[in-house]
């Protein structure tokens, strides 16, 4: 006669399979997760390094601003030039610095300090590594592309929780992402294209962008950041 | 902390032994014994493990502090019942009808003798269990699925509420005073109104409790100590001391005047982008970066300069040390 054995036979080796199931499924990462780490960790290790930056930044395909500069974790400068209505640049130089930051426009100083408005405009250039870091907690999936001594990462982004860029407020979007290439583990370049879904929270008369574009590239130098000059310490407090 | 060390070895060895007997008392006995003993053993053994790991929290990694508090907590309170349900049936003989197999009453039944597990059964479990954890691994990797952000907020842990009085002093923002004390007794009441005046700082940063949990992240504001204390301390000694006061007046805690000033010790008003709760100390508690949550004092009334230093509440009624250091 067949001794019945259910234990030994069905519920052991069941449970063994769905405990070993679980426990890998929880356990291991998943390639998404696995790329988001290394590109964080390849953001977060390049922050000792200096930078010459270069940006332009566009609202619905027209120019909004460029600038170009050095950037390093201490401090940053940068020149910035924003076209006015008559086809003209109104430009300024940035000092940034982790507490406070000094503006020279027309031969004038200002001098303001963190937090401020002026951080907004500023943004991503007061730490364009880190703010990568903290815009890729919103990311819904992201893929990695690699090519000799180029390795692009592309994050794709469905909806933030509200936050702001550059006075713009985001939430649902439609097909924005951000692309980062890398060159020998350096940061390369730097795109982000955002089609933001004009919020129910606006009101349909208030102006807001169909697209944005941020570019930025990197070029890692051996300059030193501009030293602040002397007569920045006259400068007048900004509003 | 010695003490607290014998104290623990002694009751742990008392533990094992006990438990070694009562192990072997239940070799030939009932099933229902085997599995009073075995459950003992498991949440006791957890218990002990995971107040290790609290107890040298330095050394471990802030998620295993937090999980550590989190199986601490349940197999205390899954223990507990336990042991008074199981002391109270054998105190007032309550009879809950089981099987009786399962009280050794009665041969066990063959569905459960047949299935006594021997050692092929068990490398055969792990060989599965095995394969199919590598097979687990292998479907997580291949599914189209980004969580380690998502999971990153969910870890950072979550704020447990301690006070020493059974209620908590309720202030409105416009009430509510600090009064900084110098040395010769002159005494200066501050009001939010003349917080607000100074710098104030955002700062991110893990807060710690002495008794093990964490939570990662956390984004303070307010004002550095130094800024508010610098016209109190200019022409004082270097071994000032000061003595911050809670408004439940039960709580207080005191630091050298160099570790307010020289360490970026804050006044607290935002925690996470909010004011703070209550709970938390609303409007206003110390924090120091670098030392354990009983050195912020909630509801800051009282800041007062002093030539000794002070033991603080949990050295008086605890064995905290006095620099609460991480």
């Amino acid at each position: 006669m067949a001794i019945y054995k259910p234990v030994k036979k069905w519920l052991l080796p069941l449970l063994s399979i769905v405990i070993g199931l679980s426990m890998g499924y929880a356990l291991f990462l998943s390639k998404e997760d696995y790329q988001y780490s290394q590109w964080v960790t390849l953001l977060e290790d390049s922050q000792t390094n200096r930078y010459k930056i270069e940006s332009a930044y566009k609202w619905d395909n027209n120019v909004y601003s460029k600038s170009q500069g050095i950037w390093s974790e201490e401090n940053s400068y940068y020149q910035i030039a924003t076209p006015i209505s008559d086809g003209d640049e109104f430009s300024f130089e940035a000092y940034v610095f982790e507490e406070e930051f000094y503006l020279k426009s027309s031969g004038e100083w200002f001098v303001g300090t963190f937090p401020h408005s002026f951080t907004e405009e500023l943004a991503p250039l007061n730490n364009p590594l880190k703010w990568a870091v903290d815009v890729l907690k919103h990311a819904e999936h992201i893929s990695k592309n690699k090519n000799r001594d180029y390795v692009t990462y592309k994050a794709t982004f469905k909806a933030f929780p509200s936050i702001d860029f550059r006075g713009t407020l985001l939430s649902k979007q439609d097909n924005t992402y951000l692309e980062m290439t890398f060159k020998r583990g350096e940061p390369f370049s730097l795109e982000w294209v955002v089609n933001p879904i004009h919020p129910d929270s606006l009101g349909p008369l208030v102006s807001y962008p169909e697209t944005l574009t941020y570019r930025l590239s990197f070029d890692t130098t051996k300059n030193t950041v501009p030293a602040l000059p002397a007569e920045a310490k006259e400068a007048e407090e900004i509003d | 902390m010695a003490i607290h060390i014998v104290i623990a070895i002694f009751y742990v060895g008392i533990m094992l032994v006990s438990i070694y007997h009562a192990y072997r008392y239940s070799e030939k006995r009932a099933p229902i014994k085997k599995f009073n003993i075995w459950l003992f053993i498991i949440l006791f053994s957890l218990w002990l493990c995971s107040g290790i790991l609290m107890y040298f929290q330095q050394l471990v990694p802030v998620w295993v502090r937090n999980n550590s508090v989190i199986i601490h907590d349940w197999s205390t309170w899954t223990a507990i019942p336990w042991i008074l349900f199981h002391g109270y049936g054998h105190l007032f003989k309550v009879r809950i009808p089981w099987p009786n197999w399962w009280r050794g009453r009665k041969q066990v039944p063959d569905w459960i003798s047949e299935n006594k597990l021997g050692r092929r059964d068990v490398t055969k479990s792990l060989l599965l269990f095995l394969v199919f954890i590598f097979l687990g691994g292998w479907i997580r990797w291949v599914t189209p699925v980004l969580s380690i952000p998502e999971n990153q907020e969910k870890r950072r842990g979550y704020f447990r509420i301690y006070n020493v009085t059974n209620d908590y002093p309720r202030y409105e923002e416009e009430d509510w005073k600090v009064a900084i004390v110098d040395l010769n007794q002159v005494k200066e009441e501050l009001t939010m109104k003349d917080m607000r005046k100074l710098p104030w700082h955002s700062i991110v940063d893990d807060f710690h409790c002495v008794t093990g949990w964490s939570v990662r992240g956390v984004e303070l504001r307010g004002i550095y100590l130094k800024d508010l204390l610098e016209a109190y301390y200019r022409n004082h000694p270097e071994d000032t001391y000061v003595t911050v006061y809670s408004g439940d007046e039960l709580y207080y805690d005191s630091f050298t005047i160099s570790q307010l000033l020289d360490e970026e010790a804050m006044l607290i008003f935002e925690l996470d982008g909010l004011p703070l709760r209550k709970s938390q100390g609303f409007p206003c508690r110390l924090y120091h970066p670098n030392m354990y949550g009983y050195k912020s004092v909630k509801w800051v009334t009282r800041i007062q300069l002093t030539a000794g230093r002070e033991q603080g509440y949990w050295q008086t009624n605890g064995d905290y040390d006095l620099d609460g250091y991480l």
